[in-house]
């Protein structure tokens, strides 16, 4: 389980390489996975349609989830992350650019575990990375039931 | 007449009805008592007249047949003789003739012979006392035919009346003395009881002596109408007695006597007749003014509802209810105002109503440039900063995993580019800031301004632990306000005090409040590089900065979000300051619910 992977969600490409670059920086060894939008986030996690057949992908560590994305938006992903069995403890982290405390109230409200506000001054977006890193994904802690043997 | 302009139009048309009700019922009751007291008093004397006339018949008819007794008395032979003697004849048979002619009447005292002097020369009872001498005189001298039989005016013995009928005794033409018949003037029970009845129980018959100085009600010696209203014989008597009463009376002088005759009669019960008409017509006024004015009430009802139907209406109105109007039921002066308040009502209900229209659309107007405005920001604060990170990024990448690759030129370059992008992030950041403050509906509660500003300074000095910036806040400042905007432009105002004093060696802080009477200023003050007064009023506008971004860095927004917080407040805001003496920037709180609104 050390080898978890990392889900992140970003639609913008150059916010995607930097935080890629980042985390590559911190040395973390876990594998990154980058979807461009909610609906590829909803399938990498819960497979492919309506039809309920099980997700192709390995579970994920942790969700880095922005919240404005084309097609289905950051809330609704987390809303629906939150909705079921398999996700329900997901740890999600919210990444926006957005000063608006209602995306922060809401997102809290729908059960995001944390948040991280991009910041322009990379180096501070850094130091959040880490901290998120050691917390996340250094010390290896998830919620029980995501465990899988 | 202005208290009567203020009673209600009902009360005063109820007044004027009552009044001239009142007023007819006053003069008629006097006119009717004036009247009914006329013919009471004309029918009194009418009787009292008559009363008067038939007693003086009864007087004279009795005198005249007592004159007769006296004047066949006067002849008798045994009379003459002994006066003609003057008293030396034997007085036997004269005394026999007095003796038959004094028992002939009950009422008969004496009878009694005269000399020609008024001297008493024989009487036929010697119990009976004599008349004075003197008396007989006067008697005598009153009546002025003296040959003719008389009738003395009547004397006053304590409780007895008397009176004498005297003829002349005569030989030839020589009178020789006079036989006088003394009578007694006592009525029996039985001719009081007559009397009576003829004059009434309440009437008094007075009899007067000719001078009227000397008067009797038959038993004795009474109290007698004045003289000044004895002499008028001719009609009705009215005069107030001795014990005070008022009395009518009539009055006949007797042709046979030198007497009158006075009937009185006490004006009380002849005048009751007419009092009673008074006060029953008095009464009858009562009920007429009580009943006019229930007629006024209720015949001015119809007159006054239709006003107060239009006073409603008007109240209605002017609380708000544009829909009321009034019924129009008749076709006089109040059907016409009643017209014209209802087309009145018309109008002001569509002025509302075009101007109720007219502030929906705009308040809508409003509501979506006000939500335009949120899209916008909300998309400024996303989409600006994306390309701004990606600069910013890469250019810390490009120092970074590049730096091998570039001289001294090339990262000094890069590093410029950050710092651009930096301060390009933060003015985003305080244009969303600012209107934000704008946007925010107000949270109104009791803000602690002194415990906040400790935070923040607390906050600042952790920011700049190598700093020693004394800080100086008075205790317990205490507003009503917004806590979360409060906080805001305290902490800009103290971030701006810690700024500006970064050059000075002994950097103050200070937050403290003076009072001018009517109200709290409260004021940040530095001692930092201060400004020139003339460009005191740019302070307040957005990006307007005094200093160049190599002597203090900012973006220019900090006192103009203060500004509008204060102001959304109701608050007035001002700086004073002198270059290098620092700055002060004083604002007031207003207390109250100042409602916000949504201008800055």
């Amino acid at each position: 389980m050390s080898e978890g992977v990392i889900l992140l969600v970003e639609d913008n490409p150059d916010d995607r390489e930097l935080t890629l670059r980042a985390f590559r920086r911190q040395k973390i060894a876990n594998n990154i996975e980058s979807v461009r939008d909610g609906a590829e986030a909803l399938e990498y996690l819960f497979g492919n349609g309506a039809d309920g057949a099980p997700s192709a992908h390995p579970r994920p560590q942790v969700v880095l989830l922005d919240l404005k994305l084309p097609k289905v938006d950051g809330l609704e992903v987390l809303r629906r992350i939150r909705a079921d069995e398999r996700t329900r403890y997901l740890p999600v982290v919210i990444l926006t650019s957005s000063n608006e405390e209602r995306d922060l109230v809401e997102g809290y409200r729908l059960g995001a575990n944390s948040y991280v506000r991009k910041p322009v001054d990379f180096s501070e977006f850094l130091e959040a990375a880490r901290q998120l890193g050691l917390y996340w994904l250094l010390l290896n802690e998830t919620a029980p039931d995501a465990r899988s043997p | 007449m202005p208290a009567l302009q203020r009673q209600s139009i009902r009360t005063r048309l109820a007044l004027v009805i009552c009044g001239l009700l009142l007023a007819l019922g006053v003069v008629s009751s006097i006119a009717a008592y004036v009247a009914v007291r006329h013919s009471a008093l004309g029918a009194a004397r009418q009787r009292l007249t008559a009363v008067t006339e038939q007693l003086r018949q009864m007087f004279e008819t009795s005198f005249g047949r007592a004159k007769l007794q006296v004047d066949s008395g006067a002849a008798l032979p045994a009379l003459r003789a002994y006066l003609a003697s003057a008293g030396t004849r034997d007085a036997a048979p004269a005394r026999a003739t007095l003796d038959s002619l004094g028992g002939g009447g009950r009422s008969v005292l004496d009878a009694e012979l005269w000399d020609t002097a008024g001297r008493v020369m024989l009487a036929s009872r010697a119990d009976v006392p004599p008349v004075p001498a003197a008396a007989v005189r006067e008697m005598a001298e009153t009546h002025p035919a003296e040959r003719a039989t008389f009738v003395t005016p009547f004397r006053i013995e304590g409780d007895s009346v008397d009176f004498a009928v005297v003829a002349p005794v005569r030989r030839g033409g020589t009178t020789l003395g006079y036989l006088a018949l003394r009578s007694r003037l006592r009525g029996t029970p039985q001719a009081v009881r007559q009397l009576r009845g003829l004059i009434g129980s309440k009437a008094v018959v007075l009899l007067g002596n000719a001078r009227g100085d000397l008067w009797t009600d038959l038993a004795q010696r009474a109290a007698g109408p004045p003289a000044s209203v004895a002499d008028n014989t001719a009609g009705l008597l009215e005069y107030q007695h001795a014990d005070g009463t008022w009395r009518l009376a009539a009055s006949a002088v007797l042709a046979a006597a030198p007497w009158t005759i006075v009937v009185e009669f006490p004006r009380g019960p002849v005048l009751a007749g007419a009092r009673a008409v008074a006060v029953e017509i008095a009464a009858i006024t009562l009920g007429l003014v009580l009943l006019g004015w229930l007629a006024a009430w209720f015949v001015s009802r119809p007159l006054t509802q239709p006003l107060h139907q239009l006073a409603d209406a008007a109240e209605a109105i002017a609380g708000g209810d544009y829909g009321q109007r009034v019924e129009v039921p008749r076709d006089d002066e109040t059907g016409t105002v009643a017209t014209a308040f209802n087309r009145m009502a018309a109008t002001v209900q569509q002025a509302h109503e075009r101007l109720e229209t007219q502030v929906n659309e705009r308040t809508a107007d409003l509501t979506q440039t006000v939500r335009e405005l949120e899209a916008f920001s909300y998309s400024v604060s996303h989409d600006l900063r994306a390309p701004l990170r990606s600069i910013d990024g890469f250019s810390l990448a490009l120092l970074e995993d590049y730096d091998a690759q570039l001289n001294d030129t090339g990262r000094d370059y890069l590093r410029r580019v950050r710092r651009a992008t930096q301060r390009m992030a933060e003015l985003i950041d305080d244009l969303l800031a600012l209107s934000r403050i704008t946007r925010t509906e107000l949270q109104h509660a009791p803000v602690d301004l002194s415990a906040l500003a400790e935070e923040i300074v607390a906050e600042l000095r952790k920011a700049e632990p190598e700093r020693r910036v004394e800080a100086v806040i008075a205790p317990d400042l205490t507003v009503h306000g917004d806590r979360r905007l409060l906080r805001q432009a305290l902490q800009n105002l103290l971030a701006n005090a810690f700024k500006f004093t970064a050059k000075e060696p002994d950097p103050t802080v200070r937050l403290d409040v003076t009072s001018d009477g009517a109200e709290r200023v409260f004021f940040v003050r530095d001692n930092g590089v201060g400004f020139d007064m003339q460009y005191a009023g740019k302070l307040f506008g957005p990006f307007q900065r005094l200093h160049t971004l190599e002597e203090f860095e900012g973006t220019g927004i900090g006192l103009a979000i203060v500004q509008r917080v204060i102001h959304r407040h109701g608050g007035r805001i001002w700086a004073t300051g002198h270059p290098g003496r620092g700055a002060t920037i004083a604002f007031t709180v207003p207390d109250g619910t100042h409602n916000g609104s949504t201008s800055a």
